[in-house]
């Protein structure tokens, strides 16, 4: 389900069969590096939403989560963990960030659930390789998901 | 007085055709404008074209996973929307070419999960169906798969829009 008020319409009415929100990690910076940060953005924009698309009838896909930079990893964790407990208190088990920013991969956030992808560069992709790329890559995502509901529900 | 009568008809005659003349400029320009307006609600309710996805030579009686591309328009915005179909011979030999989307709340079911050998299921709420698309009951779905529009040209399988199925 979408951020939209036709999927959060459905997802209060069916709130018993939603238990998990991906966050998609979306960083931003106006210097040289500007292009590799609007990559990563994208990147996991593109997943996240094709994600959404395929368990749509069990998560909901928030708003990205947006950050500068420069934002220290400690103000950020400190503003993600707001998130976090926002979303909770409405009674949702899991959560998944979605990021393909280095930032959060050299360091081990082992308090959230973090997906991590290197961001490939789509847009020197033809259409075929994107297609099966942006396919693989998303089995692989759902297989994680999927996987962390089955340990729960056993 | 013979005079003004003629005034009169050559006013209203000019009237007329000025009408006549300015009503048909009028539809001219609106017409283009009207047909705009609407345009994408028509396009809406065009079923969408036919897309080859598979030769009929690589079909068994294994669903296959196949993945194609449709063209969209939403409003006047046009995109590119990727499909999935499950596509296979059935007993008699008809192909047929189901869309997992999960009837119960849209989730994509996966064939032949080591979990759960021949049957569609649902990693959502564990939804299952049969290898035609039929829900199992006791499981979540309502009602069975949707079937794609199909037709077969020059040993090509081309796929159209997913329809719920009657009765079943
Ligand atoms: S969406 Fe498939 S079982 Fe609920």
């Amino acid at each position: 389900m979408k951020w939209c008020t036709k999927d959060i319409i459905l997802f209060n009415k069916e709130k018993e069969f939603v238990d998990t929100v991906v966050v998609p990690l979306v960083p931003i910076s106006w210097d040289k590096n500007m292009t590799a940060t609007v990559r990563e953005g994208e990147h996991i924009t593109i997943l996240a939403r094709e994600i959404e698309h395929q368990l749509m009838g069990r998560m909901v896909e928030a708003p990205p989560f947006t950050y500068l930079k420069s934002e220290s990893m400690e103000e950020r964790m400190k503003r993600l963990k707001l998130w976090e407990k926002n979303i909770k208190e409405s009674g949702i088990g899991y959560i998944f960030y979605l990021t393909s920013d280095v930032d959060w991969n050299q360091k081990n956030h082992n308090m959230l659930d973090m997906i991590w992808l290197p961001a490939v560069p789509l847009e020197h992709m033809e259409g075929k390789a994107r297609d099966a790329y942006l396919d693989e890559t998303v089995q692989d995502i759902l297989k994680v998901i999927t996987e962390s509901w089955q340990q729960f529900s056993e | 007085m013979s005079n003004k009568e003629h005034d009169v008809t050559r006013r209203q005659f000019l009237n007329y055709t000025l009408t006549g003349v300015g009503g048909f400029m009028a539809a001219g320009m609106l017409m283009p404008m009207v047909r705009f307006a609407v345009d994408p609600l028509l396009q809406n309710k065009k079923t969408g074209k036919m897309v080859s996805v598979v030769s009929v030579d690589e079909l068994t009686d294994q669903p296959q996973r196949k993945t194609f591309k449709v063209k969209k328009v939403d409003g006047w915005h046009e995109f590119e929307e990727q499909k999935i179909a499950y596509v296979f011979k059935k007993k008699n030999g008809d192909i047929m070419a189901l869309s997992p989307i999960c009837t119960h709340l849209g989730c994509t079911v996966n064939w032949n999960d080591p979990a759960y050998p021949n049957e569609y299921h649902c990693p959502c709420h564990g939804g299952r169906y049969t290898k035609t698309g039929i829900n199992i009951p006791g499981t979540p779905p309502p009602a069975p798969l949707h079937v794609y529009d199909m037709k077969v040209k020059d040993g090509t399988v081309y796929l159209g829009d997913a329809h719920p199925r009657g009765g079943a």
